[in-house]
């Protein structure tokens, strides 16, 4: 860029020359132009940052009230004509009781006048339909209670949940509304009885998915998450390590060589759902692993994490400066004894941060896990990294595609927990970068 | 002063143990793994579920209570449809296949020769209640009073006009029927594979067909049933895809189309959605329970009984669906929209099913939990072969002290006697034991791999293996001497596992190609590879079995690439400006404070998951750019082209802005200085100078993010269509290449139909693309960084 060739004064170039402006209006015209240059970088900031703060205030606005879950109080009674006619207080007979039929019979009294039948089916949304289940618990862990009436706190049904958080508008017209006036008519009468509670949803965090939107919880994609993450790491970390020391202190630099940097380099941008459908490919078509499992999204995972750990191991390593290898050397140790004793342990702290971030990149990626079958509707936690199970960004795809409305807070909750995770890693790698991290 | 302190490490037995710590560990971790994935593939206690979407909320609601309220897991369902849920089923018993097949319509005698003919002989059919079809549309417009007729003559492929079968020339519902709107006749409904449409071809179009004296005068009976059976194809019936849901979201945003629905979707939706009646009923519960909605029907679980004794659960899995408590008339499935049995079919049909699973009072006589030794026995070996390589490392160890104490006598001097240091002998005896072990482990795993009588088959492999181990192990003991050059073997060996690794890189790549292009060559065995590449028509569902009428698939790729191209355009708009801008501003305006701020900020853009920026986009802004063009009169699709293409346009800002701060940032200050000694100012600098001299750069990085555009998946899935449209319209919806990738593999797949493998074609494309995006400019990117350096 040095050797322009500056237009010769002589010749035609002399006719393009023009005279130069001197009026006093260029100058203010030229510092115009230099103020509308730096409003259009602020207005490019700026616009970026209101677009990230309409993300960020969308979901939370959206999403806190997922943490507070609508309760009911009723008075439950433990009928052992219902529950345990013969009185054996056999887990197995306690389990098979009808508890729905007790929390119907609870609401028909606090509602004798309803008396019709799609009226009183209307009535019983009021609980949520898994309520019973939280009476068998009771009844399992204290078989005394039966033949007691209980003040019994129940969640209540999605629908009115969203009542009460104003999610659902009183002001709109009956027939564009899920619950009817009716509806909302019992519930202010619960609420004026003093038997509506608003409490912290335990439930969120501590259970797994459900179809029910009171009932889901992110506490499955969380463990699925987490199992999967510590496959990626498991793989990716060490392959990529060694790789990288190889790359970086051992290779001769050959065409074979050449051709691994530039495809590491290129595997780093190949969009991640192609790594998805290799996964498909070659662990589930090929070799048979199961669907669903942790394992084969772990391994997935780490092949698309795998040239991150790559690069941010050769960065690290090559800042290891020569003289602490040259002093190795000097001792007589072998060319791995230095690497493995000395430039590695020097190089951790760069290699953990590289690590970090390509794991909590890995940790908000959901294209690829689709093409694993990660998206089947699943209950329980998983226990090991064969159980089908889901991961939280997928868990968060699922809710977004489910009708119930308040699966929309459910949603932009799960995103909320998604987020702090992101953000506790990359803390994390902040942190072993400031702390550990030597320049030399 | 830091934690982390540099101290060189002692080179002797600490560390070399550290280093067999820490290998161990790792070595534990990945084994382990890798002995459970082998021992799940022998065996499975969870069962699996698939079928018609229809049945899907029901049978996941019982799976749900079922993993609640007994020891067993949930069952895991998937949605395929009817159709394809059976094929699943009837590929053959035992483990790698399904135990149960939800149904919206009763097995076909087709299907169950399938089933016989791959083994699946013994099967139960469990009747689980009735659905309605409903022919739905938004609330905003009054219920229609239709008849089959109105419906079959509005959506027949060929339809009878003075007196002769023509293609359907009706264009609006009054044409049909003065009686009705004059709105265009525009219905979506399910895909080929699903049940939904089975029955409502069966139910509605066989009905009308009879009154339709054309169609009756058709001799042959094939022929008859295909005349009356086709649905047109020219646009007024739109296939939505297997995801209901979607349905119910387009309809919500279009007030003139119908739906084609179960009741149950309706009655979930009810405040969006109303049915319309036909024949003068609306579809209600009472209605179809009493039989005078005449759109309905029963809908089924087929059991695998094989499996009944081997899958844990699945017998009380499949009495808890038939129970009062689910299905009977006051049931939690009720709830969820399914139409009950009257109480005494119910009684009778649950009485039925429990005697045919092997119920006597209730009570079923289980065989009690048990695992399975080719469950344990690979991470037992696996222990059992790690423990052996320790005892093996101690062994090496010390042997080699022994040694070299036997030869320099008992003092403080005996190391000089060994070549290597003695945690060498260690890992060296330990690598003996270990290869021989692993490899016997691998061949045996692959070997046994989905062999009749695992269990056996895993014992002689655990002998194999360490028997194998143990010869290594001694082998190895009796070469170890004080003059033995153990480092020297460690080292090679772990220098064949550094190039090995190095290697798995390459071999991500390998893979990649190959398993795009192994199932892409089969797709354009059937396909033409032209046709797929300069087709105008994209419409992959095709008919799975031969009975079926009204689908075929065509693979005109040219609507997806376009559609992919049209937001890409759309995100760059967005990206670039305001990328290439904040990259001027915080590297040569904002002072120090606001880039230390500023920075991080931006590239959280970058940080944050793409299914967030998909909820963001599907929820917040489709709705919001919908409802501004309501307001200044235009129309924009609820899933927008415009809408996906900002969003994922504001995801990219980072990807553009740093590495174009990077390109800009390397422009040496000499020319800038020399700049500003002529006079200029900063913005005439920036755009005559340093633009000029980063250019190549810049490029390159607005190549990769668009490379980054076109493979983004989860945005456009959530927010961007599924009917490839071919138009540049920005609020019209289009297709990408992903999202289709993405509707094709998700659910059914079947490696041998080409709608499986055109997502793979579409792979390879994809890849092909980016692959050349990123060499290009990876390549410009650092030739411009090195120039000026």
């Amino acid at each position: 860029m040095t050797d322009f060739t500056m237009p010769s004064v002589a010749g035609t170039a002399t006719t393009r020359l023009r005279k130069p402006d001197l009026s006093p209006g260029r100058i203010s015209r030229r510092y115009a132009a230099e103020r509308r240059f730096r409003l259009y970088g602020v207005l490019a900031v700026s616009l970026a940052m209101v677009m990230l703060a309409l993300l960020l205030v969308s979901i939370v606005s959206k999403g806190y009230s997922a943490f507070m879950q609508t309760r009911i109080n009723l008075d439950i009674a433990f009928d052992a004509q219902e529950i345990d006619p013969q009185n054996t207080h056999d887990p197995a007979v306690l389990k098979a009781a009808n508890y729905t039929a007790l929390i119907r019979k609870a609401l028909s009294a606090q509602f004798p006048d309803v008396t019709e039948r799609i009226d009183r089916r209307r009535l019983y949304d009021v609980v949520s339909n898994g309520a019973d289940l939280q009476l068998m618990k009771m009844v399992l862990a204290n078989p005394a209670i039966i033949g007691t009436t209980q003040s019994v706190s129940l969640l209540a049904g999605d629908d009115f949940d969203m009542l009460n958080k104003g999610r659902i508008s009183r002001d709109v017209p009956e027939a564009e509304r899920v619950l009817s006036d009716k509806q909302v008519g019992w519930f202010d009468k619960l609420q004026s009885a003093g038997r509506v509670h608003y409490a912290f949803n335990t439930d969120f965090l501590t259970s797994g998915d459900s179809r029910e939107p009171e009932q889901a919880g992110i506490l499955g994609a969380l463990v699925g998450s987490l199992l999967t993450m510590i496959t990626t790491v498991v793989l990716a970390l060490p392959l990529g390590v060694m790789s990288a020391i190889y790359l970086e202190e051992f290779a001769p630099k050959n065409r074979l060589t050449d051709i691994i940097e530039v495809n590491i380099n290129n595997l780093a941008a190949v969009p991640s759902i192609v790594f998805g459908l290799l996964g498909l490919a070659v662990f589930l078509g090929f070799f048979g692993l199961p669907r669903s499992a942790p394992l084969v999204g772990g391994l997935v995972l780490s092949l698309m994490t795998l040239p991150t750990v790559i690069i941010a191991t050769r960065t690290a390593v090559k800042a290891v400066p020569p003289s602490i290898r040259e002093a190795a050397y000097g001792v007589g140790a072998s060319q791995l004894q230095v690497v493995l004793h000395h430039v590695l342990p020097l190089a951790t702290p760069g290699i953990m941060t590289g690590a970090i971030i390509g794991l909590a990149r890995a940790l908000g990626e959901s294209a690829p896990l689709l093409m694993i079958g990660m998206v089947a509707f699943i209950v329980d936690v998983p226990h090991s990294i064969v159980d089908p199970s889901t991961v939280l960004p997928v868990q968060v795809y699922l809710w977004a595609d489910s009708p119930e409305r308040a699966f929309v807070e459910r949603t932009s909750a799960g995103i909320m927990v998604l987020l702090v995770f992101l953000v506790l890693m990359n803390a994390a790698a902040i942190f072993v970068r400031r702390r550990f991290e030597r320049r030399w | 002063m830091p934690i982390f302190q540099v101290k060189p490490l002692k080179p002797g037995k600490r560390t070399i143990s550290k280093l067999f710590a820490a290998a161990l560990g790792w070595g534990l971790a990945g084994i382990v793994g890798f002995g459970m994935a082998a021992g799940s593939a022998a065996a499975r206690d969870q069962i699996t579920i698939v079928g018609s979407s229809t049945v899907y909320p029901f049978a996941t609601t019982v799976a749900e209570q079922f993993g609640r309220s007994s020891a067993f897991k949930s069952p895991v369902v998937e949605s395929t449809g009817t159709g394809g849920g059976l094929k699943l089923f009837c590929n053959g018993a035992g483990d790698a296949t399904p135990d149960i097949a939800d149904a919206s319509r009763p097995i076909k005698d087709s299907e169950r020769q399938t089933c016989a003919q791959n083994g699946v002989t013994d099967i139960l059919e469990v009747p689980v209640g009735f659905d309605g079809i409903a022919l739905v549309n938004g609330k905003s417009k009054a219920p229609l009073d239709l008849t089959v007729k109105d419906i079959w003559l509005a959506l027949a492929r060929e339809v009878p006009v003075n007196g002769k079968l023509v293609k359907n020339p009706y264009k609006t519902w009054a044409e049909v029927n003065p009686s009705l709107p004059p709105v265009k006749i525009e219905v979506l409904g399910p895909p080929p594979t699903s049940g939904t449409r089975d029955a409502f071809v069966e139910l509605v179009f066989d009905r009308a067909c009879g009154d339709i004296a054309e169609i009756a005068a058709i001799s042959d009976e094939k022929a008859r049933k295909a005349a009356c059976d086709g649905i047109r194809e020219d646009g007024a019936y739109i296939d939505a895809g297997e995801n209901d849901n979607l349905i119910v979201q387009k309809l919500e945003a279009n007030p003139d189309a119908f739906g084609v629905l179960g009741y149950s979707f309706l009655i979930q939706n009810q405040d969006k959605l109303q049915g319309n009646k036909i024949g003068g009923i609306a579809p209600t519960e009472d209605d179809i329970l009493s039989g005078r909605y005449e759109v309905a029907r029963q809908l089924y679980l087929y059991v695998k009984m094989q499996h009944l004794d081997t899958i844990p659960g699945l017998p009380e899995y499949v009495a808890e669906f038939v129970s009062n408590r689910a299905n009977g008339p006051g049931g939690y499935l009720i709830d969820k929209g399914l139409i009950p049995m009257s109480a005494d079919l119910h009684k009778a049909t649950e009485d039925r099913i429990l005697a045919a699973l092997g119920y006597e009072n209730g009570v079923r006589n289980t065989s009690p939990a048990f695992i399975l030794p080719a469950r344990v026995m690979p991470v037992a070996l696996t222990v059992a072969l790690l423990g052996l390589a320790g005892i093996g490392f101690q062994i090496g160890r010390r042997r080699a002290i022994a040694r070299a104490r036997a030869m320099q006598g008992n003092g403080r001097g005996f190391g000089r006697a060994l070549h290597s240091l003695p945690g060498y002998h260690g890992l060296y005896v330990m690598l003996w034991c270990l290869i021989p072990g692993l490899l016997a482990f691998v061949v045996g795993a692959v070997l046994v791999h989905g062999s009749e009588n695992a269990d056996r088959a895993w014992a002689a492999i655990a002998a194999a293996v360490l028997a194998l181990a143990a010869i290594g192990l001694v082998w190895a003991r009796r070469h170890i001497r004080p003059d033995f050059r153990a480092r020297n073997l460690v080292e090679r060996a772990i220098l064949v596992l550094l190039i090995t690794c190095s290697l798995l890189s390459i071999l991500t790549t390998v893979g990649i190609v190959l398993s795009l292009l192994f199932e892409a060559m089969r797709f354009f065995a059937r396909v033409p590879f032209t046709e797929f590449l300069f087709g105008l028509q994209w419409s992959p569902q095709i008919a799975l079995r031969a009975d079926q009428v009204g689908a075929s698939g065509s693979f005109g790729a040219i609507p997806i690439f376009a559609g992919t191209l049209l937001i890409t355009v759309i995100a760059m708009i967005v990206a670039v400006p305001i990328g290439l801008m904040s990259a001027v501003y915080l590297s040569d305006y904002a002072n120090p404070k606001v880039r230390a701020v500023v920075k991080p900020l931006l590239e959280i853009l970058a940080g944050i998951p793409t299914v967030v920026y998909g909820f963001f986009a599907a929820l917040t802004v489709a709705p919001f750019l919908r409802s501004l063009g309501a307001t200044i009169g235009l129309d924009v699709a609820s899933e927008s082209a415009l809408a996906a293409g900002v969003v994922m346009g504001v995801m990219i800002i980072p990807f553009v802005s740093s590495l174009s701060d990077d390109v800009m940032n390397a422009v040496p200050q000499s020319l800038r200085d020399g700049s500003y000694a002529l006079g200029s100012t900063k913005s005439e600098t920036i755009r005559q100078v340093v633009f000029p001299a980063a250019l190549p750069g810049i490029v390159g990085s607005i190549l990769l993010a668009v490379s980054r555009a076109i493979g983004e998946t989860m945005i456009v899935v959530m927010a961007a269509g599924l009917t490839a449209n071919l138009t540049a319209n920005p609020f019209a919806a289009v297709t990408t290449v992903t999202v289709q990738i993405v509707t094709l593999l998700v659910g059914d797949q079947e490696f041998d139909s080409p709608k499986t493998l055109a997502a793979f074609a579409l792979g390879l494309v994809l890849f092909v693309i980016t692959l050349c995006l990123n060499i290009v400019a990876l390549r410009t990117v650092r030739k411009y960084r090195e120039k000026y350096d």
